[in-house]
């Protein structure tokens, strides 16, 4: 076989042995854009590896200052653990604080759909033609940003139930 | 006049990839004449006989900082920036997202990296990347390779012909996600199942942690039980004859900005199968079987066809050796020389 023909032959060879397959479950590695808040909790509790308090020479010296190291954080045992604890507490608060920060920001942006999509649909009925969007087009770094234009209800005379109150995504109506 | 060029990398350690490089470098510029000195930020305690601390280094203007850059390392930027004549290498990045849930410090130190990539970059009078993808990526347009030195593998290997029904698979290479041990384990349990029983998997590496190493030896053992090696901390003579009794390299990593151990399995003879990803396709050239199938099943029957076709594998091995040949050490050394050449011009 010549290599250029060998993708095609081991497609071949997949599809034929399809039915067999192998058990699910394991590793199956995930991209993320950042770290999960369970993540971010799991991690706020620091709990160092103390084997991993070693000498990097080999030999009988290397064991010997694993020794000496090992003996020094025995000593200091209720010390670290005393830091190790407003370590985590802080820790703890400030991962907790994030995970209770994300979701009142993620409210907030769902409010602001909702308002953007209640005003979009307002001015539709109005005929109001909607002011240029600053965000729209790309500026160069301190340019100062365009002017909005004062929008104009063409009809003053409309109705006053545009302004009626509608469903808010939270079901209320404040 | 005599040229002096200082190089600067990030971390200087024993074992790693990057200072083992400027190490040789090195040795080329004494060859060559040249002078310098050799800096780090951070010196593991049995480098530093070779490496100064980054922070003593005052370079004269008419002289070249050479820099490989692999990581963010604090405070070259400003090096870079306050001096006039630099050549930067990036080697690549990794993109955090594959880190983020398995080593948060190391996807922190990706996310900076990259971020202050494109400043560093921009700092030097001559940017380049190890590979095309890279230069790319990175915004350079100089490529100067990894310095592949092949009397330092020591004798490739000889022919082999796996046995019927088996052969070893290998991969040399860090327990990183992106690296994409999970597929590569699944791939050969496939092969197992559908083509070769007692076909097995040799992985080779240090793990970004304890705990994602720990996983990969748990999915390789379920799968694939006592056909599941891993071994780390290899000497580069253990490590040789790996490779030499192995059958096949199969890389499935899905972000690599060169890929060195491509070359290897080149010089020790192995048909090469895997993803296309980064400067995979670049290096292997037409020597490997590559695909981006999400059909693991199609990996595996690659590896079938490199295992039981004796006419593919030579054809294939041939291929690579004229590969090896492209990434001579010469080509390296005259691409690293005429980018500095054009740093001194400037």
């Amino acid at each position: 076989m010549r290599p250029e023909d060998a993708l095609a032959h081991a497609r071949r060879l997949a599809d034929e042995h399809a039915a067999t397959t192998i058990p699910a479950g394991g590793l199956e590695v995930e991209r993320s854009d950042q770290p999960s808040d369970d993540q971010l909790v799991q991690w706020a509790v620091i709990e160092p590896d103390l084997d991993e308090v070693r000498s990097t020479r080999p030999g009988p010296v290397g064991r010997a200052v694993t020794a000496i190291k090992q003996g020094q954080l025995r000593l200091l045992g209720q010390y670290h653990a005393q830091v190790q604890s407003v370590q985590n507490r802080l820790n703890v608060h400030l991962s907790l604080r994030s995970t209770l920060m994300r979701e009142e920001i993620q409210a907030m942006k769902a409010e602001i759909r909702f308002l953007r999509s209640r005003v979009e649909e307002l001015e539709g009925r109005a005929g109001v033609v909607p002011p240029p969007d600053p965000q729209a087009s790309p500026r160069t770094f301190g340019e100062p940003v365009p002017e909005a234009a004062t929008p104009v209800n063409p009809h003053p005379d409309a109705p006053s139930d545009l302004f009626a109150p509608a469903d808010r995504p939270d079901g209320s109506a404040r | 006049m005599t040229v002096v060029v200082h190089q600067v990398i990030g971390g200087a350690g024993p074992y790693d990839a990057i200072t083992n490089q400027a190490l040789r470098f090195r040795r080329l510029f004494d060859r060559w004449g040249w002078g310098g000195t050799d800096a780090a930020v951070h010196i593991d305690p049995r480098m530093t006989k070779q490496f100064v601390p980054m922070r003593s280094l005052v370079p004269h203007p008419d002289e070249v900082i050479f820099t490989q850059y692999s990581a963010y390392t604090p405070g070259l930027r400003d090096l870079l920036e306050d001096h006039g004549r630099s050549l930067v290498l990036c080697q690549n990045i990794t993109p955090p997202e594959w880190f983020w849930q398995y080593d948060p410090l190391t996807a922190l130190q990706c996310y900076l990296g990259r971020r202050d990539a494109e400043r560093v970059m921009g700092a030097a009078t001559v940017p380049a990347g190890a590979s095309r993808y890279t230069a790319e990526e990175f915004g350079a347009d100089t490529v100067i390779p990894i310095l592949f030195e092949a009397e330092r593998y020591g004798r490739p290997g000889g022919e082999r012909s796996p046995a019927a029904g088996g052969g070893e698979v290998l991969f040399v290479g860090r327990l990183c996600p992106h690296k994409r041990h999970d597929s590569l384990i699944r791939a050969v349990a496939l092969l197992r199942a559908r083509h070769r029983p007692q076909a097995t998997l040799r992985i080779i590496g240090e793990p970004v942690n304890d705990h994602y190493g720990a996983m990969v030896q748990e999915l390789g053992e379920r799968l694939l039980g006592d056909a599941f090696t891993w071994e780390r901390g290899l000497t580069q003579d253990e490590l040789a004859d790996r490779y030499r009794s192995a059958d096949a390299l199969c890389c499935m990593s899905e972000h690599e900005g060169f890929c060195v151990p491509i070359l290897e399995a080149f010089h020790y003879g192995l048909p090469v199968v895997g993803r296309p990803s980064g400067g995979v396709a670049e290096v292997a050239g037409d020597a490997a079987l590559l695909t981006d199938d999400e059909d693991l099943g199609v990996v595996a029957g690659l590896l079938d066809a490199v295992l039981g076709d004796r006419e593919l594998r030579s054809d294939l091995l041939e291929r690579g050796r004229r590969r090896l040949v492209a990434y001579d050490e010469t080509t390296t050394a005259g691409a690293l020389r005429s980018a500095i050449e054009r740093v001194l011009a400037a």
